[in-house]
């Protein structure tokens, strides 16, 4: 009897230190390097205006009024041209691919375009009243069956919602559940909530691919080329192929 | 005779089931939020002279009389160009390590430098684009991880010191938890094209249990949003342009 009792302690040692194995498969995979499907020309939520209030409608459209000057990355009211980051949820709809790390904490998601990092905190901390806006906002999660249900607030109102140029204010805030919908393709839900800009909330949705075989390469935009060229006049040392304005202009 | 049996089946699906957890724990645990011990926001590698070539040297020399009060103009940094590898480490900045199967993430407030430290036995590829964080193999030795890193742009300095090296720049670190709540990181740089020896140092962090790595995109966001703000800027109450600050 002894001798059987002894047996039936093999599996019970193992199993506390199996439970960190075993929870992490209990929850949904998420993990793996990711990026908009097919051609993503549109990095838009919206193909039409979403429902907003009257002074967020003219900003719209005076943002949308750039889009020839756009398509040359030059567009003088996007801010990404002043080298800020694309934020949240613009990050969401880029093009770069991002790379999506899951501890039992927090989920990282770790994005090429500017080297942004959201942490989505799964652990139920809130934030102080007076927590600093931030561009990736602040983000809370948790699983509910196969989706990962994700909220976050506190966004800086210094971004556009998407490459359209719809505004938001720092009320604005997105809900998006996130669930593997086959073997390597995520969809996102996100739902928009900023009751100082949009009539009501609104509703879209995303859908990246699995890239077994990309990197997440460093990226700080193109602002680098500002950046080096105001580095350049001094100490700029042979890289080939850069030339600054005036040599490019033949001068 | 059939407990036995089945008993040992119920292991080895345990087992099976576990690889991944039992995996986790033969590694060493480096993960968490870590900062740099010691006096000073910034503790250069390069205590003295560095040990470089004339071309070298004489790009260190100017870069030593380029310091003005607060605003170096030969700096890269000064420039929004990153701290790149291994200069963020001479920061008094915090960093976070993530560790998974297939790779080592260090993932840093200052800058939002996110290093990747691949484990899967790739090699740097031949004409590896140059980046400021440099692209990373590391593979667990006992307790420690080793990372070697290249293809790290010559547009950098190793620290506030101004020492300069080339694009064949290698960095050997040497990772280990020294204690429950200290990291040791034993640096190695070896450059043939910029030094003219190896140069090594030490430096240790301790553990923040109660940090979260902040969003930050350095002093050079002020200049963003300063050049944002005249055109587009709406409403953030705190914002004054130049003008208004100084009373006009």
């Amino acid at each position: 009897m002894s001798i059987r009792f002894a047996w039936l302690l093999l599996p019970a040692v193992l199993l506390p230190g199996s439970a960190p194995g075993l929870l992490a498969q209990s929850r949904p995979d998420l993990s793996g390097i990711w990026a908009r499907e097919g051609r993503t020309a549109q990095m838009n939520f919206s193909e039409e205006a979403p429902p907003m209030q009257a002074w967020a409608k003219t900003a719209y459209d005076e943002n949308q009024g750039h889009a020839a000057e756009r398509g040359q990355g030059l567009d003088e009211l996007d801010p990404t041209t002043y080298c800020l980051p694309v934020g949240m949820p613009r990050a969401m709809a880029y093009n770069y691919p991002f790379e999506i790390v899951q501890t039992p904490q927090v989920v990282y998601i770790l994005f090429e375009s500017w080297q942004m990092q959201r942490r989505i905190y799964l652990d139920g901390r809130t934030q102080p009243e007076a927590a600093p806006l931030r561009y990736l906002g602040f983000s809370t999660g948790r699983y509910a069956g196969d989706t990962l249900v994700v909220e976050t607030s506190g966004l800086s109102d210094r971004t556009w919602l998407d490459n359209s140029g719809v505004p938001h204010s720092d009320a604005l805030q997105v809900t998006e559940r996130l669930r593997r919908s086959g073997p390597e393709k995520i969809e996102n839900a996100l739902r928009f909530e900023d009751p100082k800009t949009f009539t009501r909330p609104w509703e879209s949705s995303m859908t990246y691919e699995l890239r077994p075989n990309f990197e997440i390469l460093e990226n700080i935009g193109f602002c680098e080329d500002r950046f080096l060229y105001n580095y350049d006049q001094k100490i700029f040392r042979g890289t080939v192929g850069w030339q600054s304005p005036e040599a490019a202009a033949g001068k | 005779m059939r407990v036995r049996f089945l008993c040992l089946i119920l292991a080895a699906v345990t087992l099976l089931g576990n690889a991944g957890g039992l995996l986790a724990q033969s590694r060493p645990d480096l993960s968490g939020v870590w900062t740099r011990t010691g006096p000073g926001a910034n503790q250069p590698f390069v205590k003295e002279t560095p040990p470089l070539q004339p071309w070298a040297k004489a790009a260190y020399d100017e870069n030593r009389e380029g310091t003005e009060e607060g605003h170096d103009e030969m700096d890269p940094t000064t420039y929004c160009i990153p701290l790149g590898m291994p200069r963020i480490f001479s920061l008094a900045n915090p960093f976070e390590i993530v560790q998974t199967a297939g790779q080592v993430y260090m993932l840093f407030e200052s800058d939002h430098m996110q290093r990747h430290i691949y484990l899967d036995g790739r090699k740097l590829p031949e004409n590896y684009p140059l980046t400021y964080a440099g692209f990373s193999t590391g593979r667990y030795d006992g307790d420690t991880l080793v990372v070697e890193t290249g293809a790290i742009s010559d547009l950098t300095w190793i620290d506030q010191s101004g020492t300069p090296h080339s694009d064949a720049l290698r960095v050997t670190e040497r990772i280990r938890r020294s204690s429950p709540s200290m990291l040791e990181i034993r640096f190695r740089f070896e450059d043939p094209k910029a030094f003219t020896r190896p140069l090594e140092d030490t430096k240790t962090f301790q553990v923040r249990p109660d940090w979260a790595i902040m969003e930050n995109i350095g002093y050079c966001d002020d200049r963003f949003r300063y050049s944002f703000g005249k055109k587009i800027f709406r409403g953030t109450a705190d914002w004054q342009s130049p003008e208004q600050a100084v009373g006009r």
